[in-house]
């Protein structure tokens, strides 16, 4: 066959040379030569003549751009290089931290105030779930399994779960409660096809199966959504007493710190919140104020909200409050600021997820407005002090 | 010449889809479908991508994988007929795939020689190919027919190169300078 397709490689080059009128004498006896060997390749020849003049040339460029974005997203969004290498790294320095403390030797390196340094390594796949009948199993890297839970086979392997819908059989809903916890990040596939990436500290809780004309799954902390199409049965999201309803599209989550913020990236999503009710639009972020029942919306940059599922840390004027909170998650480390002031402080980052902490923490030294003390797991936030004072 | 890195890829994978995925819909009959299909014959292609000597190795993987992906399909939903009603009943070298493989080829080198072009020659080629002659052409771009000849002769000339060889071939040689 292959070489049966090769052949077919060179003819079309000739025709599509021909077409334009660029054949020299040589290939347009090689291609005459072709046409004669067989009725069936005269034929063929005829219906690709058709086909280029009758076809639009413009058609599918669009659409080739988006589907190289799905399959970057998928091939190369998480698995890039410096990722792996940071990947192995922490799976070696785990076990260590765990059989004992490791002490860090100052290198001398930047100005970061360091007294005896436990290691802080960045997050990773690692999560708990569990299962309708309350058993729980804990979930991490490079670890496989296999769990009929009755109705749906579940795999995980690595950082990820997939759910596979069976044959009906069942009887009762069942829900499955997935817990990533501070440090941890998953991603999940719904039996749906529906897929979710769980950041650090956040919790989702699904069926096995979605029944009727209703899929619903509830959310706590941070979640990035790709809803599969599916029009007869819209998608709900239950986070903090808000409702999300989609059709099939992708947006941002979160409810960290009480507070339940939406970012849409593709499609429309309707938000509910008791009485409110707001359609997104794509580049929209939502926030539900539960003081007093409204919604506010307002035009966003998408990508600071859902570069963390690209194992991207990105900042633009946050205040040190929410940088902080968010690193304190993915690193499990306790923060403690000097005085109030200072969380107030905004500052721009951009950092991937998997360096040390230190590295985030001394660019944002460098603006000479604060310093980090990191003892053990604990990082003090100061005022700055220029040295020697 | 290779397709491993991400670039390289990436190259490839703008190359072919389009053809890979008009394929596929012709057979399914489903554009949803078609570029599941054809999102999944990248994905084997991605898994091999250090295995391939040469490009054209990778382009005769990628159409063989997608047909196999439709095959597997008909397979699993029982409708291998639909399949068969495409074939020639004594053709086991399957002459409607080899057809169909022709014709997104033919036009996938055609616009992509056509698309290095600079832009007015570009319309000109392109109007040509609709059938205008060169007074149709000069008037439908406001200049005048010498400017359509002159521009025709240095399109064809570039063409002659572009078409020589597979472009995306041409493409990988120089990144990997």
């Amino acid at each position: 066959m292959t070489d049966l397709l090769k052949k077919r490689f060179d003819v079309a080059r000739w025709i599509a040379g021909e077409i334009a009128g660029t054949l020299d004498e040589g290939e347009r006896a090689l291609l005459e030569r072709w046409r004669q060997e067989s009725p069936r390749y005269e034929e063929e020849y005829r219906e690709a003549r058709a086909y280029i003049l009758s076809r639009e040339e413009r058609a599918g460029k669009e659409m080739v751009k988006g589907e190289w974005q799905r399959f970057e997203r998928k091939h190369y969004g998480r698995r890039l290089v410096w990722r792996t290498v940071a990947r192995y790294a922490a799976m070696l320095v785990l076990p260590l931290c765990v059989a004992g403390w490791l002490w860090f030797s100052g290198d001398g390196e930047g100005r970061l105030s360091r007294t005896e340094d436990t290691e802080i390594v960045p997050g990773g796949g690692k999560a708990l779930l569990i299962l309708a009948n309350g058993q729980s199993v804990e979930l991490w890297d490079e670890k496989g399994l296999q769990v009929d839970t009755g109705g749906s086979v579940v795999s995980a392997a690595g950082e990820k779960v997939v759910y596979r819908q069976q044959a009906d059989s069942s009887t009762a809903e069942k829900y499955n409660t997935l817990v990533v916890p501070r440090g941890g990040e998953f991603f999940l596939e719904l039996p749906d096809g529906t897929r979710v990436w769980l950041n650090s500290e956040s919790k989702l809780h699904f069926p096995l199966r979605f029944k009727g004309n209703r899929r619903e799954v509830k959310l706590e902390g941070e979640g990035y959504f790709e809803v599969m199409k599916d029009a007869t049965a819209p998608f709900h999201v239950l986070a903090n007493g808000a409702d999300l309803r989609v059709l099939g599209t992708s947006f941002n989550v979160t409810t960290y710190r009480g507070r339940m913020v939406a970012t849409l990236v593709e499609g429309r999503v309707c938000l509910t919140y008791r009485d409110e009710s707001v359609l997104m639009l794509p580049n929209v972020q939502a926030e539900v104020l539960p003081e007093n029942g409204k919604i506010v919306t307002r035009m966003v940059d998408v990508k600071h909200y859902t570069l963390w599922k690209d194992g991207i840390f990105y900042f633009e004027g946050a205040d040190l409050a929410t940088i902080m909170e968010r690193l304190s998650q993915w690193y499990d480390v306790n923060v403690t600021f000097g005085n109030e002031e200072l969380k107030k402080s905004r500052f721009s980052v951009e950092m991937k997820r998997y360096e040390h902490i230190r590295d985030l923490l001394m660019k944002i030294e460098k603006t000479h407005k604060v310093r980090f003390l990191i003892q053990g797991r604990e990082v003090r936030v100061e005022e700055y002090r220029e040295p020697g004072n | 010449m290779a397709i491993v890195s991400h670039k390289e890829f990436k190259a490839f994978f703008e190359s072919f889809f389009l053809p890979v995925y008009t394929l596929l819909r012709r057979y399914t009959g489903e554009s949803e479908l078609a570029r599941d299909f054809a999102q999944e014959a990248f994905t084997r292609v991605f898994e091999h991508r250090e295995e391939f000597e040469t490009v054209e190795n990778a382009k005769a993987f990628v159409y063989t994988v997608a047909r196999n992906i439709y095959l597997d399909h008909c397979k699993h939903q029982r409708i291998r007929e639909r399949y068969k009603a495409h074939l020639d009943e004594e053709d086991a070298e399957d002459g409607d795939f080899l057809k169909e493989v022709t014709r997104q080829e033919t036009f996938r080198i055609l616009y992509e020689a056509i698309d290095k072009l600079p832009a007015q020659s570009r319309s000109i080629i392109l109007l040509n190919l609709k059938g205008n002659n060169n007074s149709e052409v000069a008037e439908a771009l406001h200049i005048s027919v010498n400017t359509v000849k002159s521009l025709k002769k240095s399109a064809y000339v570039a063409l002659r190169k572009l078409l020589s060889k597979d472009i995306l071939m041409i493409l990988l040689v120089l990144m990997e300078k």
